[in-house]
């Protein structure tokens, strides 16, 4: 048996042929000339592709995060919050990613408060991104991100939240879902309550942790709060009493100003009907009408005082000046006047205003120059937009005297062929309230905080120093303020026009109006019924204003109508600001150290030094000595 | 000659591994940081959240409301109320 032949593979030869040295030339070559390609792609990258690269780099580990700015509050004059931002989710879904029959969309729909089918109607529009739902609140946006859901997700934006609702909706307006305002102090002053958002760039890791700042792009700035000089307790108090006026008496709408008598500021200021800013849904025009700034209406017999004041500054007139409206009706050219009350005897002139004898002031403005009139009612702000900041402030109509024909003068006198604002009207009676001067109406507690200086602060305690610096503008004279006042409490008294409008325990007086509206340039049988006045009388602390718009009642005298809402009103107001009665009124309790004395000398109650009772009724104890003073109930 | 390369090598070696610690560290104080000035900014969100709430809670028109029927109280007037002249006023 043969074994396998050995082959020699060493055998010299085959692996002795040499190679040709042209071969790892050719190699070292191409190898030379692949690493000189990268030495100039290198030179090419660090040199002309170095911008692109590096922006390309940072992209991947950079990110700009946008720094909110907080839209500023709007306060109260006692730091109540009246407006004031929260964040808030929007939800948004890709419709596509969303899988159509998950069960999970039925817990969705109940989180957004929507029907099932309605959500699946969204979800079905063509497109690829909707909003599901705005400005939900927080928790329900982290119980839908807690649904783990393909497809929705969320993004942070800020909600507006107005806790007054619907008793302030007017003053406050509203911002839109951009968080604009749209309305109202948000709009009046959206510069100011707008923050700046800022922005910063970020370094972030693999899984999105900013891990380290770049720079800072723009410091972001919140928006300065706003303090007005309203006072909620006094505008829910006036609020209530508008609304139940326009119910009970079947009207359109109603409106009331509370003025600080003072300094002009404005407490009070409330419309009705209204809406609720916290949700918008159904909104119509009349809702949303300021009436008491921007609608304008004829003021009617609430204007007199004023002829009244004209009288007297001419000199003409004293308060006991005599007047003739026997007839009752009166011939200026083809016109007659008439007055609504049949007056048989003669009237002074503080008896012209108290009975409200539209003949009487046509007498006085017919007697008296129509320059000196158009001055006196443009002097008291008749004309021209109050300057308060807020939007849509109506100026009101008021004819350049030049033109009057004296029929004219004569409806002027008692408040036709004028149109006011109710904020204009109660503005004008702040002349009549003090030493004759106009007082500037103010809604901001501080001109300071628009100015951009230090924001104003309201100490712990929530009391305000009240701004007694106020100087307004000379209209008439001091005594012939005091004259007017009086002749305003004489018609707010038992034998004026409006009886109706006493507070107990207050002196008060004011003016009534009743006017049938213009439609078409025609007097129709619809009517506004108001009230100005003021109170206390012997030192007034405020001016207030109310319009009843188309009373449907039966009813519709401004002494009915709008007298009872300023009794209601300035009652409480005067209360909540505890201001102290000017008028005897019978006490129903005693202070316990009075009650003691009472005992021990069994009769005859005397004032304690330091205590003061203004009822000259003798007082009878409700209680036994020894009790607090209050009566079986507590009262608010 | 050779020495001394291999231990500038190594004094390369420990001193990038530093380098690239300290940055880790810097990192994550960097996290922390963020994570508590969110905290604050959350915070400040719950705060004003707070004082909404109270104003809600005490706005004249609830309190009013809840007063007058729970616990049956009556608005003031003034036969029912004791004036007091504060002394030291002038």
């Amino acid at each position: 048996m043969k074994g396998p032949r050995p082959v020699k593979f060493a055998a010299p030869g085959l692996l002795q042929t040499r190679l040709q040295l042209w071969r790892s030339r050719f190699i070292f070559l191409l190898v030379a000339v692949a690493f000189v390609a990268l030495v100039g792609k290198a030179l090419v990258i660090q040199t002309t592709s170095k911008p692109f690269l590096q922006a390309q780099g940072a992209q991947r580990y950079e990110k700009t995060v946008e720094l909110q700015a907080n839209r500023g509050r709007i306060l109260d004059r006692h730091g109540v919050v009246l407006a004031s931002s929260l964040p808030a989710r929007s939800i948004w879904a890709y419709p596509d990613r969303v899988e159509r029959n998950d069960p999970r969309l039925l817990d969705l729909a109940r989180l957004l408060g929507m029907q099932p089918k309605d959500l699946q109607a969204k979800l079905s529009e063509d497109r690829g991104f909707v909003y599901l739902k705005r400005q939900v609140d927080l928790d329900t946006a982290e119980r839908i991100r807690a649904l783990r859901m393909k497809g929705i997700g969320q993004d942070g934006e800020y909600k507006r939240d107005y806790p007054e609702g619907e008793i302030a909706a007017h003053l406050v307006g509203f911002t839109d879902i951009a968080h604009t305002g749209q309305e109202g102090m948000e709009l009046a002053f959206q510069s100011v309550l707008a923050g700046q958002p800022g922005s910063r760039r970020v370094m972030r890791d693999g899984t999105g942790r900013i891990i380290g700042a770049i720079d800072q792009v723009r410091e972001p700035r919140d928006g300065r709060d706003l303090s007005l000089t309203i006072d909620t307790r006094l505008q829910y108090q006036a609020f209530q009493a508008v609304k139940a006026a326009v119910q009970q008496n079947k009207a359109k709408a109603g409106a009331a100003v509370v003025l600080d008598a003072r300094n002009g500021q404005i407490l009070a200021l409330a419309n009705w009907p209204t809406y609720n800013p916290n949700d918008r849904a159904k909104l119509s025009g009349a809702q949303m009408r300021n009436r008491a700034i921007t609608d304008l209406y004829e003021p009617g017999s609430t204007l007199k005082p004023f002829t009244a004041a004209l009288a007297l500054e001419s000199g003409k007139y004293r308060p006991g000046s005599l007047f003739d409206a026997r007839e009752g009706k009166m011939k200026i050219g083809p016109d007659t006047i008439r007055d609504s009350h049949r007056i048989k005897d003669l009237m002074t002139l503080e008896q012209v205003i108290q009975k409200s004898s539209n003949i009487g002031t046509a007498k006085i403005a017919l007697s008296l120059p129509a320059e000196e009139h158009w001055k006196l009612l443009t002097a008291s702000g008749f004309g021209q937009a109050p300057r308060v900041g807020f939007p849509g402030a109506a100026a009101g109509r008021l004819r350049p005297a030049k033109r009057w024909k004296p029929i004219e003068q004569a409806t002027i006198s008692y408040g036709h062929g004028i149109s006011v604002s109710l904020l204009q009207m109660a503005h004008g009676y702040t002349i009549f309230a003090g030493n004759g001067e106009l007082l500037p109406l103010s809604l901001l507690k501080t001109d300071d905080e628009l100015r951009g200086g230090r924001a104003m602060q309201v100490s712990s305690r929530g009391r305000l120093v009240d701004d007694d610096t106020v100087r307004g503008t000379p209209v008439i004279r001091p005594e012939n303020a005091a004259a007017v006042r009086r002749m305003l409490e004489m018609a707010a008294g038992p034998k004026g026009t409006a009886p109706s409008a006493q507070v107990p325990g207050y002196r008060v007086g004011g003016k009534t109006g009743t006017t049938t509206k213009l439609e078409n340039g025609r007097y129709v049988k619809k009517y506004v019924a108001s009230f100005v006045g003021l109170a206390p009388m012997s030192n007034p602390r405020l001016v207030v204003a109310i319009m009843i718009d188309e009373p449907s009642a039966g009813k519709y005298y401004g002494g009915e109508i709008a007298g009872p809402v300023f009794s209601r009103i300035a009652g409480e107001a005067l209360h909540t600001l505890a201001v102290e009665p000017d008028l005897p009124f019978e006490t129903m309790i005693t202070s316990p150290a009075e009650q003691a004395a009472a005992a021990a000398r069994s009769g005859a109650s005397g004032s304690r030094p330091g205590v003061t009772r203004p009822g000259a009724a003798p007082a009878r104890p409700l209680r036994p000595a020894g009790s607090t003073a209050g009566g079986s109930r507590g009262s608010v | 000659m050779v020495r001394l390369n291999m231990l500038l090598a190594v004094l390369l070696m420990i001193a990038s591994l530093l380098l690239v610690t300290s940055q880790h560290r810097a990192r994550r104080l960097n996290i922390e940081l963020e994570r508590a000035q969110g905290q604050m900014r959350e915070l400040d969100v719950r705060f004003s959240q707070l004082q909404l709430e109270i104003s809600k809670l005490a706005k004249a028109s609830l309190v009013g409301d809840r007063v007058r029927k729970e616990l049956r109280m009556i608005s003031l007037s003034p036969e029912r109320t004791l004036y007091l002249k504060d002394k030291d006023a002038k």
